[in-house]
């Protein structure tokens, strides 16, 4: 059945404007036809190029969340340890030259309402002992042999006020090279007390310091590290590490817990840490076997 | 944000980043520092020209299914 549609004056309308019409219609289907086309033959191929798009910025977008805070942490460090460095440079002209013995007044207010060794100096402090726990040069020379990975020491980081006793507890300091080594004890990571030992020279390249386990477990030296590496991990550690030779730390999750000059005397007690004392103990006989992992 | 918009913008930080590297090499130019720039600027770069490529790439690609499946009538 034929219809014929009429305009808004009530005629039919003519034959070529309908024509016209229809192929305007026309074109627009076909149109329409073809984007429906496109959007179905796009649906398919736009998932892979945003893959792909994904796949170019992943790295982008992990170094941006991974490597950028590193670095940002990296630099950050390595600020606090040269204003670490420049805070300890005394009288005597600082840290500069090898082994130069500087003189450091900073923070001897802290150190008078913290230490003990005032009116402890003569006696011996119980932690003592641990020096005989400490492995003999030749066993620190053949441990410094293996390079370990840094460990994360449970020990917790220095606070300020002791940050700034360790500078006031010795009049002479002794700076360490970057470069040499600290022999740590195997298993350091696991022990909730630890020690540091400043001792004679064992071996080329040697800190003198060694790092060892402050409980009852005796271990074997694990390995050495670089000093640089150690305050990398642990910058607070950097005035701690200038302490000359037969100074011992005891350290905990408390922060330091002691600090013994050469003649044993306690030179610095943490205030809740008289009470923690160790008694004098029989020599520790567990011995763990040495777990470090050694890197290249 | 457009695809070009971020791509500028990325592309400015990191020429800004650089920048001031070299400045500051000016002042530490030692071994630590070069380890740092091996170790993450000169990566970073790499990253950031594959990504801004990458960016390109999208944004042809967006421009061209716009072309295709907009409704030219609306346009």
């Amino acid at each position: 059945m034929k219809k014929l549609f009429k305009g808004a004056d009530g005629r039919p309308g003519s034959a070529v404007d309908e024509e016209k019409a229809l192929a305007k219609a026309l074109k627009r289907l076909a149109d329409g036809e073809q984007k429906c086309k496109a959007v179905m033959a796009w649906s398919r191929k736009l998932p892979k190029d945003i893959m792909m798009f994904k796949g170019s910025v992943q790295r982008l977008a992990t170094a941006l969340q991974s490597d950028v805070p590193t670095a940002g942490a990296q630099l950050s460090r390595l600020l606090a340890t040269l204003e670490a460095y420049a805070a300890m440079q005394g009288p005597t002209g600082g840290l500069g030259a090898d082994d130069k013995l500087v003189t450091s007044s900073i923070g001897a207010a802290a150190l008078s309402m913290t230490r003990g060794g005032a009116d402890a100096a003569g006696a011996r402090s119980p932690w003592a002992r641990l020096r005989s726990k400490t492995p003999a040069a030749d066993a620190r020379e053949k441990a410094s042999g293996t390079s370990i990975a840094p460990v994360e020491l449970r020990a917790a980081r220095l606070a300020t006020v002791e940050l700034e006793g360790m500078l006031a507890l010795s009049a002479e300091r002794s700076a360490v090279d970057p470069q040499s080594r600290i022999v740590l004890a195997a298993n350091l990571g696991a022990a909730a007390q630890i020690y540091l030992e400043r001792l004679d020279i064992a071996f080329p390249g040697d800190s003198g310091w060694y790092i060892g386990r402050a409980d009852d477990v005796a271990t074997e030296p694990g390995g050495s590290i670089t000093v640089s590496d150690l305050l990398d991990a642990r910058v607070d550690l950097v005035d701690l590490l200038t302490l000359p030779k037969g100074y011992l730390a005891v350290l905990d999750g408390g922060g330091v817990v002691s600090v013994l000059g050469a003649r044993d005397e306690e030179l610095w007690k943490a205030p809740e840490a008289a009470a923690a004392a160790p008694q004098p103990a029989p020599s520790a006989t567990a011995t763990e076997p040495a777990a470090a992992a050694p890197t290249t | 944000m457009g695809v070009y918009e971020g791509r500028g913008q990325l592309a400015k930080g990191i020429k800004e980043l650089l920048s001031r590297w070299a400045e500051t090499k000016g002042d530490w130019d030692d071994s630590v520092s070069q380890n740092f720039e091996k170790r993450f600027l000169i990566m970073l770069e790499m990253d950031v020209r594959s990504a801004t490529s990458a960016m390109d790439s999208m944004a042809q690609i967006l421009a061209a299914v716009r072309r295709d499946c907009s409704d030219d009538s609306t346009g």
